[in-house]
């Protein structure tokens, strides 16, 4: 006779425990991070974001790990100001966007007479220029993300994105652009890249290790302008290549071009931060490798890793 | 079944406080073991209780109690473990739930499971037991030497001149030439203020010492302190040299302290100033925030916003003790003034005009404007202080102002708020003295603090100390 499958009440207790529990573990997040939040942080904002016109002024001063009751916040604070307006009515926004995600926050004013006075030659009232955002860690995705701000006065809307970068990794937040490794068919070695690489160092961020390597390239004889400055590492049995964040270098253009040669070369710094976990045990030589429109070109620097 | 193995949770809810105590009893005292041990016992009790009428069996019950004291307090460790592997489930919303979790099926599986309980708690009982005594045997030895410190007196000795001698130590107070180097601010107007009182400001002097312990045993025994040994520096703070002459020519010791001296060393003073003792305030210390640190209260802790670091309190400390010293010239003289004033040393919690400080910037270095508005507060209120004990005072009184040591703008627990400094400007110090019919001209710009009082007692004691060269 079969016999029918009937759950009884003890196993019925367990198995609603079970799943509670498994539903809350996947709900947490959402919990905390969304329903959960606390007074003075930055509420996500859902708005259309306008293409990078570089029509804001903005410095960030600070990047502050921070804490908000029970919530951990990264604290941006700066000032920003549309170009040729005052800042009577601006709303002010902070935007973190990786490839993946875009995140738009809405920011606290703060009080900047210094600005006003910095750039009096305006004639713009920029007292209300500072802003200060306190972003939930937990919110973000994994990803490195490029600080811009968006500056919105009725129907104007400017958005320019600048050289400031984190990076999220699980519970790590650093404040700073950490190298990709591109996955990239790399050219044999030629010699026609002037460098210098200015330091390279071995470093430890929120308990992160990493080689920062920084530095300035370019082709002998061309300007660098669209073209990509990559870091290659290659030791015997692997080669990696990184992405970096482009400095600009007007020194390199000044030093270069003392001779009347026509050239801009103020693109051609550069920074890596490289994770040591991204990389094999083993000892690497360096490389740079210039790619862009026509343009690809590898040399090694003579600069070694070891792992 | 004997009743002493039932008492193991009792054993587990003591041993995690006094590993963490065996572990900082350098720098804790056991007073502070003393709340946190009685709120223990009295939850594992009430715990026990609880759990015993739910399962209706003691034996059982307290397992079941000694499981989740372990949980309670291994969670910080463990919680800890996870972040520095960088795992995803590193956050209190994933590992409190968890644990009840785990908790709820382990007593469930106690409950059902046939054990020979009796042996294991007689095991828990045993191994508790073990725990206990390792960290006592830590702990005591260290107690005993604490504790065994003799005030040495010294016999009376008659002298016709006796001032008052105020020791004013304004901890992390950058030296006149720091506070224009690195925070590019003149403090000129408050030395020409000083010397137009009639002080004498030592613009060279160094301490040897960037750590504040070691330098107060150093200036207050008037010897350079070669041992590391925390307790030893301690003892010689809370039996210094200097209080000793001075009490032997019939001198009473007045001390204005702070929380820092709590748990490290007791000034065996006539009359005691200290905010945090004599205003019965109920706050969490240094011991207690290690300890909750490591127990599942950690997610709460920002409920413990009355840390003796907490804004008010620390605000408060440092006003009651300005407030007091400037009402010290009333008590009856002769007297040895020795006040630790603990600013402009972080949390950075004044603006230049006493206003508060965000909190999120209690420590940041790396905006120099936080500890120098500190800085500047504390300047106005020394100005009010050195005038009003002038004022006040019936005799002409010696008076110190000195700092321990210069900034240390490393000491953020953010490192990203932090900065460096060339390390000599953290050995140059701020020493200003007011000595009342001294020749001026007879005094060095390098007086090194270790010299204070060498140099006090030779003029106005007629004592031979020899002045230590200082490196």
């Amino acid at each position: 006779m079969i016999k029918k499958f009937r759950i009884n009440k003890k196993t019925a207790i367990h198995l609603s425990i079970i799943i509670i529990f498994v539903i809350y573990l996947f709900q947490a997040d959402f919990i905390f991070n969304k329903l959960l939040k606390v007074d003075g942080e930055s509420r996500l904002q859902n708005i259309d974001l306008p293409v990078d016109n570089s029509q804001v002024t903005f410095h960030i001063d600070d990047i502050i790990d921070t804490k908000i009751k029970w919530k951990e916040v990264k604290e941006v604070c700066g000032w920003a100001f549309m170009q040729n307006r005052n800042n009577d009515n601006n709303r002010t926004m902070v935007v973190l966007k990786s490839q993946e995600n875009t995140y738009i926050f809405d920011t606290i004013i703060q009080s900047k007479p210094d600005i006003t006075l910095h750039f009096k030659e305006t004639g713009l009232d920029l007292d209300n220029s500072g802003f200060k955002a306190f972003i939930s860690k937990d919110l973000l995705e994994n990803g490195r993300y490029n600080i811009g701000l968006c500056l919105i006065d009725g129907e104007s809307k400017n958005l320019t994105y600048g050289n400031n970068y984190i990076t999220k990794d699980n519970n790590y937040i650093l404040n700073r652009f950490v190298s990709d490794r591109k996955v990239m068919k790399i050219p044999e070695e030629n010699s026609g890249i002037i460098y210098s690489i200015d330091r390279n160092q071995e470093m430890s961020d929120e308990e992160k290790d990493l080689f920062e390597i920084i530095g300035w390239a370019f082709i002998g004889g061309k300007s660098i302008e669209d073209e990509k400055i990559y870091l290659v590492l290659k030791s015997e049995k692997d080669t990696y290549v990184f992405d970096t964040l482009s400095q600009k270098r007007p020194d390199v253009t000044a030093e270069f071009c003392k001779d009347g040669l026509d050239r801009n070369l103020d693109d051609s710094g550069f920074i890596a931060n490289i994770p040591k976990e991204a990389i094999k045990n083993g000892r690497y030589k360096t490389g740079i490798y210039i790619k862009g429109d026509g343009v690809d070109c590898l040399q090694y620097t003579g600069n070694e890793l070891t792992v | 079944m004997k009743r002493l193995d039932l008492i193991h949770p009792l054993l587990f809810a003591i041993f995690p406080i006094l590993f963490i105590y065996a572990h900082n009893v350098q720098e804790a005292s056991i007073s502070q073991v003393f709340m946190p041990t009685v709120l223990a016992l009295l939850f594992t009790l009430l715990l026990w209780i609880i759990i015993s009428f739910l399962v209706k069996d003691k034996l059982r019950a307290g397992i079941i109690t000694t499981v989740f004291l372990l949980m309670f307090f291994s969670y910080g460790h463990v919680f800890d473990l996870l972040e520095k592997y960088n795992l995803v489930i590193a956050k209190h919303r994933y590992t409190i739930p968890g644990s009840f979790f785990l908790f709820g099926y382990i007593s469930y599986a106690l409950c059902v499971v046939r054990l020979k309980l009796d042996g294991i708690a007689r095991t828990l009982t045993f191994v508790a037991s073990v725990l206990i005594i390792i960290n006592l045997i830590n702990i005591v030895p260290q107690e005993i030497r604490k504790y065994n410190v003799i005030i040495q007196d010294e016999q009376e000795k008659n002298a016709s001149y006796k001032p008052d001698i105020y020791y004013i130590i304004v901890d992390e107070y950058a030296s006149i030439s720091t506070i224009k180097n690195i925070y590019n601010y003149d403090n000129g107007s408050f030395v020409d203020y000083l010397t137009d009182l009639g002080f004498y400001i030592s613009r060279e002097s160094r301490t040897p010492y960037p750590l504040t312990y070691k330098s107060l045993a150093s200036s207050l025994n008037m010897e350079f302190i070669d041992s590391d040994d925390e307790i030893s520096t301690y003892r010689k703070i809370s039996n210094n040299k200097v209080v000793r002459f001075l009490k032997s020519r019939g001198y009473q010791f007045v001390y204005v302290g702070n929380w820092y001296d709590r748990s490290r060393y007791k000034m065996n003073a006539d009359y005691q100033y200290n905010y945090f003792l004599n205003r019965n305030i109920n706050y969490t210390d240094e011991f207690q925030l290690v300890l909750m640190d490591s127990t599942m209260l950690r997610p709460l802790q920002w409920l413990f916003d009355f840390s003796y670091q907490g804004s008010n309190n620390y605000r408060n400390s440092v006003i009651y003790s300005f407030n007091e010293l400037k009402q010290i010239p009333n008590l009856e003289s002769p007297k040895f003034v020795f006040a630790h004033i603990l600013c402009p040393h972080t949390p950075f919690v004044f603006d230049q005009d006493g206003g508060e400080v965000d909190s999120t910037n209690s420590h940041n270095w790396r905006n120099k404007q936080y500890y120098l508005n500190q800085y500047i507060y504390v300047t106005e209120q020394l100005k009010i202080l050195a005038g009003q004990i002038l004022q006040n005072s019936k005799e002409s009184p010696i008076i110190i102002i000195q700092s321990d040591h210069g900034p240390r703008p490393t000491n953020s627990p953010k490192p990203e708020q932090n900065f460096e400094i060339p390390k000599d400007e953290i050995h140059k110090i701020f020493n200003a003295y007011y000595l009342p019919n001294m020749d001026k001209n007879l005094l060095p710009e390098n007086i090194s603090p270790v010299n204070s009082f060498r140099m006090i007692f030779n003029y106005y004691f007629e004592e031979n100390f020899e002045l230590l060269e200082a490196n």
